[in-house]
């Protein structure tokens, strides 16, 4: 899927400006629309299941995480003092994820995943 | 508590099912944060997530670096003009997009596993039949 390169990257920034302005909008969900576009794409390699898909979205959310990062702190609404105790249990827990990826069935935490989040999706719109 | 909800967010991120939005529900909800200043949390928050899972990922995956550059240089021009207008809007306008993504996302979420699901019973479908088929030969 990765292979073929030319001429693609118009398309290719465009993806990334499509994931970044929700990243820095919202603060998270530029991996899902990353990853939603590269599958409308150019779909799934069936035999990795997408997973090279979000490998590739973790590469790129790094940079732009942390332009946005950047961006919030400029304007003193990132105060570091909060982010310090989540720094040991965000390293330890994207290392377990990364790691765990090949390795379970990810069918039930997805549908409970998906659940919780429309659940608190409709409340938050609801409420205001 | 805090250190296990964390850890669980960042162990769904990994896994790419996506924790980013439940940890700024968290910081909201359950820590009071007002939603632009969960919003910057979790920015940070993602990029240690994110930086430990990609050292995995790269171990064991081919990542296309070229692809990963001209995205991310898209991805940078957009943040840009995603962080002014959110510095622009009011939290409850930011609250209700929030929702409306998470809406998005869970929607997002179950269509995958609905179409995960077809596939196998499709490849279920195909393997009786050519079974049936052996058989009958």
């Amino acid at each position: 899927m990765f292979g073929h390169y030319n001429g693609k990257i118009p398309v290719l920034i465009l993806t990334g400006m499509a994931s970044g302005l929700i990243c820095g909008l919202l603060g998270a969900g530029g991996g899902i629309v990353t990853v939603f576009l590269l599958r409308a794409l150019w779909g799934e390699r069936a035999e990795s299941g997408g997973k090279d898909i979000f490998s590739a979205t973790v590469a790129v959310m790094l940079p732009v995480c942390a332009f946005s990062a950047f961006l919030y702190s400029r304007t003193g609404a990132l105060p570091l003092s909060y982010v310090l105790p989540y720094v040991l249990p965000a390293v330890l827990g994207g290392l377990c994820g990364a790691w765990l990826l090949d390795k379970i069935d990810l069918s039930r935490v997805r549908l409970i995943f998906s659940l919780l989040v429309l659940y608190c999706g409709i409340t938050l719109v609801a409420r205001g | 508590m805090r250190f296990l909800l964390a850890f669980a967010c960042a162990l769904l991120a990994g896994l790419g099912v996506g924790g980013g939005g439940l940890f700024v529900l968290f910081l909201t909800l359950m820590e009071g944060l007002p939603q632009l200043t969960a919003q910057g949390v979790n920015l940070l928050f993602f990029l240690f997530s994110s930086a430990a899972s990609l050292f995995v990922h790269a171990g064991r995956r081919r990542i296309p670096w070229l692809w990963v550059l001209w995205i991310s240089l898209g991805g940078i021009t957009g943040a840009l003009f995603g962080s002014r207008l959110a510095l622009a809007l009011t939290g409850s306008v930011l609250r209700r997009l929030f929702g409306g993504f998470l809406i998005f996302s869970g929607l997002y979420s179950l269509w995958g596993l609905l179409g995960k699901k077809k596939d196998k019973n499709l490849q279920k479908s195909k393997n009786i039949s050519s079974k049936t088929l052996y058989k009958t030969k």
